[in-house]
């Protein structure tokens, strides 16, 4: 279903001098949405890799793999119609990426200290 | 904006509460936030909740709120008591008000009090010579009373320094459509279409307007926006799917097949034809008849 | 949206009673001078059971997705709002019978 969509909206954009039109708004609260769940889940995943003792190399991929899941269930969030919500796939897989990684290393941190040194 | 759902949830919840269901409250919020107009219900359900203290006591500072809008309901529905006695709570509660002063104003113009009114409004201009909803009442009271001439020319005014009020651009356009002034209402659509581009009923009341004048050129127009309110609304609008088939059939006569694009146009005809069937077959099945003859008339004639 | 901001309280108390297992691991792992490798299997259990239901209300509580296309059931406009500033009040409801019952009570 979601490629269906997809292929809808490209062949509307390369037939067409009409642009797609959506409701900005809904987009803006859909990633305002989005951005809440990945910054609260890459504090929890610091959390648990500093409670597991990760270190090193170990704990980045640990947050790639959390915040994997965290995509995954964007997705089934949006009922695998991201096109329905979101005008493009990066805002599902990519978006708030980055500004989660230092929550996630802030958090890391704390907790391996509070366990591990302590 | 009223959206689709929500239209359906106004409307569940007015039946919910004219059977005397609860939801009074969450009613009269949806009413206000959707701003349609519903004085009556408004007036009873509101003054049942005003009436009541225990239920009044609990919306804390959201009361006042409820007494403007009864107010105004009560103004709307000529019961002039309540109205009043609505504003005196207010005028207690927030002495030397602007907004109690406009409700005044507003009671003032219902009974017919035309130069107090006025009057009233021009004291409260001084105050705030800015205050947009008070332009806006004294250029309704002008079309209250019959002046729409005044009406137009105090609306021209405000427009010239508030450009971005679309509402007024709207109440500018459906005067000069009642007028028949449609050039005019096409400039004032366009400068809705503008402001609001994602709004389909701007562009339906533009075909509208356009359709009316005539003429090739205002024809192939119209089709576009008629084909822009259905790209909007997903095909749901019946207005602009019979707009459609108008304006293929009347371009077609003004053309006579002389048109390159007819083969496309009459494609485009025919789409609108059948998913106009398949709309009336899903919700009113037994008026598809209608729909075939008068579909088929248009063609004949 | 409550429940899942239930289930997210429950599991960050989860992950906190993880953090304090640990915490006494780590110190009677000192008392028996061993080297700590990995925590132990409860610790473990409860901090998959924690990134679930924190998972859970992390994806519940900020709310629904809402649609973005404009001919979607909830965008679609089918309406204008009365244009309210401009209502007028000299209009065919002066004529009809008002209830005359109707009153404020204060």
């Amino acid at each position: 279903m979601t490629s269906n969509t997809g292929s809808e909206f490209e062949k509307k954009s390369s037939d067409d001098i009409l642009l797609p039109t959506m409701n900005a708004e809904n987009l803006q609260a859909n990633m305002r949405t989005i951005y809440y769940s990945r910054t609260f889940l890459s504090i929890i995943a610091g959390v648990i890799a500093g409670i597991l003792g990760f270190t090193n190399l170990t704990g980045f991929v640990f947050y790639f793999l959390v915040m994997a899941i965290t995509s995954l269930g964007l997705v089934a969030k949006a009922k695998f119609s991201v096109h329905a919500h979101f005008d493009s796939w990066n805002r599902v897989v990519l978006d708030g990426f980055l500004s989660g990684l230092m929550s996630f290393v802030l958090f890391w941190t704390f907790a391996y200290d509070l366990v591990h040194i302590f | 904006m009223v959206g689709a759902s929500e239209e359906v949830e106004l409307n569940r919840l007015e039946n919910q509460v004219d059977n005397g269901g609860g939801g009074v409250w969450e009613y009269l919020c949806l009413v206000r936030k959707l701003k349609v107009r519903r004085s009556d219900k408004v007036l009873k359900h509101g003054l049942s909740i005003l009436n009541d203290s225990k239920k009044r006591s609990k919306l804390g500072g959201e009361e006042w709120t409820l007494y403007e809008q009864v107010a105004v309901a009560a103004i709307d529905c000529q019961c002039l008591d309540v109205a009043k006695d609505c504003i005196k709570a207010l005028q207690k509660q927030f002495p030397e008000s602007r907004r109690v002063g406009r409700l005044e104003g507003m009671l003032l113009e219902a009974k017919g009090l035309w130069a107090d009114a006025e009057k009233a409004y021009s004291s409260l201009l001084e105050d705030n010579p800015l205050d947009q909803v008070i332009h806006k009442r004294k250029i309704s009271m002008a079309k209250a009373q019959g002046n729409v001439s005044a009406a137009i020319e105090g609306l021209n005014k405000y427009l010239d320094i508030y450009m971005a009020d679309h509402d007024a651009w709207r109440e500018l356009a459906e005067i000069y459509v009642s007028l028949q002034l449609y050039r005019q209402a096409a400039f004032c659509y366009e400068e809705l279409i503008l402001s609001q581009p994602t709004v389909p009923l701007h562009h339906l009341a533009y075909a509208d307007v356009l359709y009316t004048l005539g003429g090739v050129e205002n024809l192939q127009i119209a089709k576009k926006y008629y084909a822009a309110t259905i790209d909007l609304t997903g095909g749901k609008n019946t207005r602009a799917l019979y707009g459609i088939c108008l304006c293929t059939i009347a371009l077609g006569q003004l053309t006579k097949g002389r048109n390159k694009e007819d083969k496309e146009s009459s494609e485009l005809h025919s789409l609108a034809a059948t998913a106009l069937g398949k709309d009336y077959k899903y919700r009113a099945p037994d008026k598809v008849s209608l729909l075939t003859a008068t579909l088929g008339n248009l063609k004949l004639s | 949206m409550n429940i899942g901001f239930v289930i997210g309280v429950f599991g960050i108390l989860i992950l906190a009673h993880a953090t304090y297992s640990t915490i006494q691991y780590r110190s009677y792992l000192k008392i028996l001078e061993e080297e700590f490798s990995s925590p132990p299997f409860n610790v473990v259990v409860e901090l998959i059971l924690g990134l679930v239901l924190c998972l859970w209300a992390a994806l519940a509580v900020p709310g629904k997705f809402l649609s973005i296309h404009p001919d979607s059931e909830e965008n679609r406009i089918v309406s204008l709002p009365a244009n309210l500033d401009f209502m007028i009040f000299n209009h065919r409801g002066r004529a009809l019978p008002t209830d005359v019952n109707m009153k404020l009570k204060c």
